[in-house]
């Protein structure tokens, strides 16, 4: 069991001894991220190839989901006008297809498919994009100054104060400048580690349970339990996130 | 074990060409279709209720044009009525009069014709005196030569 959390890395590229830099890729996660890209977007193809005023099946059930999602953007940032909602729906909608996706296919019976949400990396670059998303948008929506001088702390703020309880205000900000940014941080930390602990937990406890018993069916219905229901529920609670981080960032 | 890596970077890469080629080829036809759906939906209500509003109007327009023409259709009938018995009046008057007159004619033609028999009777009576008168003298004579024999 020593294997699991294992990644097959490449260090030079293919039929070449030029060293890739940055410490290697870890190929299966970059290989599992294109059939889930490649698959998510034949299946959107379904939908979209005979756009009708009368929907088929493909197309209600694209354009029911991508209402879905639209209707959780508008509700979460309020912006007045649709468009405004509308620049957010994409980033989150593709989020939730990418990471519930790449959840399920791990459920494909070969060795060649794991899930990239498996791996660290993956979930680092997608936690670390969504903080830096919500980020930006708070600097548009509020101004740099504003958006960061929050990091300040409240104190910072007091117009009214004076004398020693400004000086003392002021002072505060040594104490909940670094806060914050730890704060800002442990965002990106905490929203990676989350889906990433889910995922490679129900794969660990999946083998370690097939491993132990003699059972046929337990290992099937952890199997279901941990790729499907977990899958998902980490899916949405990873796009919510996110759109929370931008919904309060730009507020 | 867990390592950080280029992978990071490719990834990230990766997902932002998924967020590229999915709004560009999969979400905007999507949402200009719903949105085209939608917004003809909108314009189909608008023009129902544009529809009902007139129809109400063409109803309430229809109605006092029938209330009219009914109206007027009675007044019509009432005179073409009023018209028909009047009408009908003077021609079983006229009817009458006529009627009245040939009674009358008849009745004085009848008179006439009574008043000319009664005088061509009185007429004939002393030539039937006469004549009688005439007979009964023959048969007093006849009666006397039979009594003698």
């Amino acid at each position: 069991m020593e294997h699991i959390g294992e990644r097959l890395i490449w260090n030079y590229f293919p039929f070449t001894n030029i060293p890739i830099p940055g410490g290697g890729v870890n190929v299966l996660t970059i290989f599992n991220t294109l059939v889930v890209m490649a698959l998510l977007w034949g299946m959107m193809w379904l939908g979209v190839r005979k756009l009708t005023r009368v929907p088929g099946r493909a197309q209600v059930i694209l354009e029911s989901f991508v209402g879905l999602f639209d209707g959780l953007v508008t509700s979460s940032l309020e912006y007045p006008t649709r468009d405004q909602n509308r620049k957010f729906l994409p980033l989150i909608a593709s989020l939730f297809m990418f990471v519930c996706l790449g959840n399920f296919i791990g459920f494909l019976p070969t060795h060649y498919f794991e899930e990239p949400t498996a791996d660290i990396n993956c979930t680092m670059s997608l936690g670390m994009m969504a903080i830096a998303i919500a980020i930006y948008c708070g600097v548009k929506a509020k101004g740099a100054g504003e958006f960061f001088g929050e990091l300040l702390g409240p104190m910072w703020h007091q117009e009214d104060a004076t004398g020693f309880a400004k000086l003392a205000g002021k002072a505060s900000a040594l104490f909940f400048f670094p806060l914050n940014v730890i704060g800002e941080v442990a965002k990106v930390i905490s929203i990676s580690f989350r889906l990433f602990g889910n995922i490679i937990g129900g794969a660990i406890i999946i083998v370690v349970v097939s491993t132990l018993t003699y059972n046929t069916f337990l290992p099937i219905g952890l199997d279901l339990f941990f790729v499907f229901f977990v899958g998902t529920v980490q899916a949405f609670v990873f796009t919510m996130l996110t759109l929370t981080y931008i919904a309060v960032a730009i507020k | 074990m867990v390592t950080i890596n280029l992978t990071m970077l490719v990834e990230l890469i990766l997902f932002l060409i998924f967020l590229w080629g999915t709004q560009r080829f999969i979400l905007t036809p999507v949402l200009n279709s719903m949105d085209e759906r939608n917004d003809s939906i909108e314009r189909d209500i608008e023009k129902a209720k544009d529809d009902d509003i007139q129809s109400e109007e063409l109803e309430l327009k229809y109605r006092h044009e029938i209330a009219v023409i009914r109206r007027n259709a009675d007044e019509e009938l009432r005179a073409v009525k009023q018209k028909a018995m009047r009408e009908h009046s003077d021609f079983l008057q006229q009817e009458r009069i006529n009627a009245e007159t040939a009674v009358e004619e008849v009745r004085v033609k009848a008179m006439a014709m009574m008043e000319a028999e009664r005088e061509a009777v009185l007429a004939e009576v002393p030539e039937l005196a006469r004549l009688m008168e005439a007979q009964l003298t023959a048969s007093a004579r006849i009666s006397n030569n039979g009594g003698s024999h």
